[in-house]
């Protein structure tokens, strides 16, 4: 488990749940569990959040809805899946209109298992989902870092073709001078 | 009317200990009910398959010839359906749950099955269920047992079947079988197609016969001839009804006040599962007018199983109110209930239930 | 004159933590009108009768909602047992009757702590949360689960609650009870408060019967309605029970109805105790269901409404449940008809919506 410095912002969105994972997730945010410790605020607006919390499963009317919230995120991003029926659309599978868990629209990070999902579930899981986002950020600052390293040695590279190149010009002259 | 009428909570819970409980850096206590995940015990388990098919998910996959019992974890909902519907008792509801990971677990267990269980009796998979029919009374206490409905019996046209594909050979039908005619596994098929009494594999005839001692030491002679009926020797009897709760065809009636024993006859299968049960032992077969046999007085030798059963009453202290209605009700006079003192004698106690039904303040249970 | 324009109003939004969508036509902050559109939560799970049998299927209806967990629980092996004919033992009722009280308790308490923070006290909501943990750590120490229980089974109880277990429920409910009120006077007595909820969006009488609002909608424009008076489910007969009424039909009102109604869910959970008698909890049922019935069950949020058939076999013909909030929407789109834009959250949240209920 690792407290990463920065609170990551939450955004919850229900999709088919039958509320019993929601209202665990809001329990999670009063007293008596309290992840506020942790600077954890749950926001309205996905532009704002780093953890993307998905109760219940997907059908047809919402996976459009999952996959706006879910692009409309900035990265690096973390989707975590509360519930069996976020994980794999639990007892109501064989119903027609559900299409599955939560991993049939959008990529999920963390499973977290439970009918309900317990508030302790749920805070294990949003943990090990920053762990993830910490892996993300370092991966993308990594990114950022090898791109500025790339265009100096490029430059490098031409100058000493360049170098090169007069070498050879002047030799080349030397010989014609010679040769004269 | 007021304003910030919130004062007085907010000021009380600048002094009171917070309400949070500090998790995950104070782990969590748990309530004995707790429902958070599935638990094996393998070494009971039969790969029966019973919990797979109660499963309202299907998260339990139950794979008989490899030898695996596995459970998805995300599509378990913790509902305890296979807790209750397994007969071997292996599967337990314990209080943590499943810890979150990054993709769908499944827990995978190994399942070894013993070729013979205590009672000598084969628990592997190949064979199929028969019935001797030549012992059998088509009493149906086996059709009562099946977890799996899976068996038909019917006693005026003499017909008993099994429906292979329903049946998961769980044996628990052999267990229960009064006649011991049931019998699983090929060797035992085999076997039971000769007339006489079938002999089983020398570990499964050592535990038979040890088995068949205790019986015939209980059991008086098996009702063999038609026209023989049950019969109780009224001497004898305290009435305590425990034959009317064991029998599988509610042939009998038994009125304690009125010290009466009855039994319909038409009803009767004769599989001898009340004298079995019987603390007395004043049940028999005999000719319908003829007088029942006089047995030595000996206490029904209980099996291991019935032992691990039984259970005695127990009393609500704060309700009692010392009435001796117990102690005069009890058939076997196990109860002494004195002022602030009642004592229950469990040697002498056979769990009839009676007091129970005798105590005006409910302060009795089982 | 202003101009016109629709506002879309969900399904994602920080206030409802239900997906439900409306569309807003207003003119200068006041809507005219609200057309609902719902469909996100249906799941279609009437139809799973045909694959799991009757036994399998209480876990299936139980999972309608989350809030109203035991009360679909109940109402369910009620309607298949009423189909079979069995009977259950008086103490599976009394245990039935008090733990639906206590779902009753934890479902008012959630719902004034979501009203608090529609109106922005959210000190107030962390409130009355934190005052129904309790009440959810009585729930797992008898049922074993805080939010669906699966405790009723077809033929009675699960498990048994033993009287010592419901006489420590009883004290530590009445330990709570002074905690309750400090909170519910903020509700009923503070000034800004009763400037959000008095005289917004009042339903008239007339208007409550007609609509066919049902539960605490209904009785906080006076109708006199409650399943509980009726005596067809559970032991509420036995119990002197008597509704909570209101004239005035607005915000106001029918909070005062939930939070009269907290205070008698107590009560009746006190009465209920002294009176449960002992004995088993369940009665063996097996076999094939027959026939059909339906009863009716006071949830928190109203009427619900379910119905049972059998064809002589394992797995029902037909199962269908009715929620409270499904009469309900008609009178929200009444009450939305003239209010302001800002208290759209408020209305919403005053019938208690429960839409994972209406769409199953």
């Amino acid at each position: 488990m690792s407290y990463i410095a920065k609170s990551p912002w939450v955004v919850h969105y229900d999709g088919s749940s039958c509320n019993g994972c929601d209202i665990e997730v809001l329990a999670c945010l009063t007293p008596m569990y309290d992840v506020e410790r942790f600077g954890i605020i749950n926001t309205g607006n996905p532009k704002h959040a780093d953890v993307f919390l998905v109760t219940g499963s997907v059908n047809e009317q919402n996976k459009d809805v999952v996959k706006q919230i879910y692009e409309q995120m900035p990265e690096p991003k973390v989707v975590v899946a509360v519930g069996i029926c976020a994980c794999s659309a639990g007892i109501f599978r064989e119903c027609y209109n559900i299409m599955g868990g939560v991993d049939t629209v959008i990529p999920v990070d963390v499973y977290v298992p439970g009918c309900a999902a317990r508030p302790e579930a749920i805070i294990d899981g949003v943990v090990k989902g920053l762990a993830v986002l910490q892996e993300k950020r370092d991966n993308m600052v990594k990114a950022v870092e090898d791109e500025s390293v790339e265009p100096i040695e490029e430059e490098n590279q031409d100058a000493a073709e360049a170098g090169e190149a007069e070498e050879k010009k002047e030799e080349a002259e030397e010989e014609g001078g010679k040769q004269k | 009317m007021g304003t910030f009428k919130i004062a007085k909570t907010v000021v009380k819970s600048l002094f009171r200990k917070p309400a949070t409980l500090m998790y995950p850096v104070v782990p969590r206590e748990w309530e004995e009910r707790t429902r958070g995940s599935i638990g094996i015990e393998v070494e009971k388990c039969i790969l029966c398959g019973i919990c797979a098919r109660r499963c309202p998910t299907a998260a339990i996959d139950v794979d008989r010839k490899g030898g695996t019992w596995e459970i998805h974890r995300m599509q378990c909902i913790q509902c305890g359906a296979c807790v209750e519907a397994c007969p071997k008792d292996c599967l337990l509801m314990e209080n943590q749950y499943t810890e979150p990971e990054a993709e769908k677990v499944i827990d995978s267990f190994e399942v070894v099955l013993e070729k013979t269980d205590t009672k000598g009796l084969s628990t592997t998979i190949e064979g199929s269920l028969t019935c001797d029919k030549d012992e059998c009374v088509y009493c149906g206490l086996c059709v009562k047992t099946c977890p799996c409905e899976a068996l038909i019996v019917d006693r005026k046209e003499k017909k008993w079947e099994v429906d292979e594909e329903a049946c998961v050979k769980c044996g628990a039908c052999v267990e229960k079988c009064p006649k011991k005619c049931l019998s699983l596994g090929e060797e035992a098929a085999e076997e039971a197609t000769k007339a006489e009494k079938p002999k089983k594999d020398k570990k499964a005839a050592k535990a038979d016969k040890t088995e068949k001692k205790e019986k015939a030491a209980k059991k008086p002679a098996a009702a063999d001839g038609e026209g023989e009926v049950l019969l109780c020797n009224t001497e004898e009897c305290i009435f305590c009804g425990l034959c009317v709760k064991n029998c599988p065809c509610e042939a009998l009636v038994v009125d304690r006040k009125e010290k009466k024993w009855e039994v319909d006859i038409e009803a009767c299968a004769k599989c001898g599962a009340c004298m079995e049960n019987c603390p007395k032992s004043c049940l028999s077969f005999g000719a319908p007018d003829g007088k029942p046999e006089l047995k030595d007085k000996k206490p029904a030798k209980k099996t291991a199983k019935k032992s691990k059963e039984k259970s005695f009453p127990q009393l609500d202290e704060e309700k009692c109110i010392y009435c001796g209605a117990c102690e005069n009700a009890c058939p076997c006079e196990a109860i002494s209930a004195e002022m602030d003192d009642w004592t229950l004698d469990k040697e002498k106690c056979v769990s009839c239930g009676v007091c129970i039904d005798a105590c005006p303040a409910e302060a009795l249970k089982m | 004159m202003g101009k016109k324009t629709i506002i879309p109003f969900g399904p994602q939004h920080p206030v409802l933590p239900e997906p439900v969508h409306l569309d807003l036509v207003i003119e200068d902050e006041t809507v005219l009108e609200a057309i609902p559109s719902i469909g996100f939560i249906h799941r279609g799970l009437e139809k799973l009768v045909e694959t799991k049998d009757y036994t399998q299927m209480v876990y299936v209806i139980e999972r309608i909602c989350g809030i109203c967990s035991f009360g679909h629980g109940w109402g369910y092996c009620a309607a298949v047992e009423g189909a079979m004919n069995v009977e259950i033992p008086k103490r599976a009722e009394y245990l039935r009757t008090i733990l639906h009280e206590l779902s009753r308790l934890h479902s008012h308490l959630l719902w004034l702590g979501l009203l608090a923070d529609a109106f922005g006290f959210e000190s107030l909501f962390q409130h009355c949360w934190r005052v129904r943990e309790t009440i959810l750590d009585i729930l797992e120490k008898t049922t074993g689960g805080r939010v669906i229980f699966s405790i009723c089974q077809v033929g009675g109880m699960r498990k048994d609650i033993d009287d010592k277990t419901l006489k420590d429920i009883v004290a530590i409910l009445n330990g709570i009870k002074a905690e309750i009120k400090e909170l519910t006077d903020v509700f009923l007595e503070d000034d800004s408060v009763k400037n959000r909820m008095c005289g917004v969006g009042v339903l008239s009488k007339e208007d409550a019967e007609e609509l066919c609002a049902v539960g605490p909608v209904a009785r906080g424009s006076g109708v006199v309605q409650d399943l509980r008076m009726t005596n067809d489910h559970g032991v509420y007969g036995e119990l002197d029970f008597e509704p909570m009424i209101e004239e005035a039909g607005d915000c106001y009102a029918r909070c005062k109805v939930r939070i009269r109604e907290v205070f008698q869910s107590i009560e009746l959970i006190e009465k209920a105790v002294d009176k449960i008698p002992a004995g088993d909890v369940s009665v063996e049922v097996k076999g094939n269901v027959d026939g059909e019935f339906a009863t009716r069950i006071e949830q928190p949020r109203g009427e619900a409404f379910y119905y049972a058939k059998g064809a002589d076999s394992k797995f029902l013909k037909r199962m269908r449940v009715r929620t409270p909030t499904n009469m309900n929407i008609p009178a929200l789109v009444k009450t939305l008809q003239g209010c302001d834009l800002a208290d759209v959250p408020i209305l919403v949240l005053t019938i208690d919506p429960c839409i994972s209920c209406t769409e199953r």
